[in-house]
């Protein structure tokens, strides 16, 4: 299964996985973080493959998964590179 | 007395706790300073050198590195790096540029997160955390001052928003005017009902076929009058000429010239917004970010 961990940077400079999107029949069900799991599914993120970038949200699937490293970069708040388990 | 001392001497004597990060409304270094008679001749020359230091980023700038850490799940590289004196940055290195999502160029955004917190400490608006460009390691980037305790935007509900509404409007503003292309609704940062502005390394670059559009978070603010505060810090900003050209040269050393004088239009075109009390809705298409 395909799937996206968060890492919450922690004052120590150490990280933390605060939640998990995976592939579920072919929508993305996110699992952890209550208030990031509600803005996924409220606000989307940006798709940057499209120019101008576009909302998408976890019904478009493997297009939402694959963008989410590029909406979360920061540093506070990072999701990684697709997964596979 | 150097440029740095006659801007900053007030601060630097403070005790240390208040050098936190203070308020917007209390940031004292960039009053209008007009140098006098006997000063006027010793200080030209310090003019072109660096103007702005302040000792959040000295310590930055010049500590000596503790520890790093590289951080898991990023596009660009970015590093938690640890400093003497206990200062704490995130590292982001021009080399560890990856990122390609909008129109601004790889390898040019560390020197654009620099340009934005300049924008950010000029107006007064103290969004962005004390950012500067130094060499970690051989390799040269942009370290910005780590906010502990906050949470992202992403980790926040919308009550939680609603308590930082008016700073929201702040941050809509300076994205305007450094036009950040990337500040999505995960890009900010919030600790004590205070916004932290940070990523702005796509700033001062156009967004290609977009210009138009203002990102969704920022529409609540459209035809609400322009907070008093918020007023008074860019009414200061823009009566104090020497503090634009001295903004115009640092600028200058990390923007092209286009990018810089597409800035200062920016400005010319908040300041008549101000004059009209708000920012009408019909003015959206007006907003255009391109230089």
């Amino acid at each position: 299964m395909q799937y996206v961990e968060f890492y919450k940077l922690k004052n120590d400079g150490s990280q933390e996985v605060i939640a998990t999107c995976g592939m579920k029949d072919g929508v993305v069900v996110c699992e952890g973080d209550e208030a990031l799991i509600e803005n996924l599914a409220k606000d989307g993120i940006l798709d940057y493959s499209q120019s101008p970038p576009q909302k998408i949200f976890p019904k478009e699937g493997p297009r939402f998964l694959e963008q989410l490293k590029y909406n979360f970069k920061s540093g506070y708040l990072n999701a990684s590179e697709i997964k596979e388990k | 007395m150097n440029l740095f001392e006659k801007f900053f001497g007030e601060v630097a004597e403070k005790p240390k706790e208040e050098l936190k990060r203070p308020p917007a409304q209390e940031l004292p270094p960039f009053a209008p300073y007009s140098p006098t008679k006997e000063n006027k001749k010793e200080e030209k020359p310090e003019k072109k050198t660096h103007p702005l230091s302040t000792p959040e980023e000295k310590k930055l700038e010049v500590g000596e590195k503790t520890g790093s850490f590289e951080l898991q799940g990023t596009v660009n590289k970015v590093f938690f790096v640890k400093f003497e004196d206990g200062a704490e940055g995130i590292f982001k290195p021009k080399n560890g540029e990856a990122f390609t999502g909008t129109s601004v160029e790889k390898g040019t955004y560390f020197k654009r997160e620099r340009a934005a917190y300049l924008v950010d400490r000029f107006i007064g608006f103290g969004l962005i955390p004390p950012t500067v460009i130094r060499e970690i390691e051989g390799q040269i980037g942009s370290v910005q001052e780590f906010v502990p305790d906050a949470k992202t935007a992403a980790e926040t509900l919308e009550h939680e928003k609603q308590a930082v509404a008016s700073e929201m409007f702040k941050v809509w503003i300076l994205d305007y005017l450094i036009f950040n292309t990337d500040r999505h609704g995960y890009n900010w940062l919030i600790r004590n009902q205070k916004i932290h502005a940070i990523d702005n390394g796509m700033s001062f670059g156009v967004r290609p076929g977009s210009e138009d559009e203002p990102f969704d978070h920022y529409f609540a603010h459209f035809n609400a009058p322009f907070p008093q505060e918020m007023k008074d810090m860019f009414e200061k900003f823009l009566s104090w000429e020497q503090g634009k050209e001295i903004l115009r040269d640092l600028l200058l050393e990390l923007l092209n010239k286009k990018e810089t004088d597409a800035f200062f239009r920016r400005v010319e075109i908040v300041n008549e917004f101000l004059a009209q009390g708000k920012i009408p809705y019909a003015a959206r298409n007006g907003l255009t970010f391109g230089s």
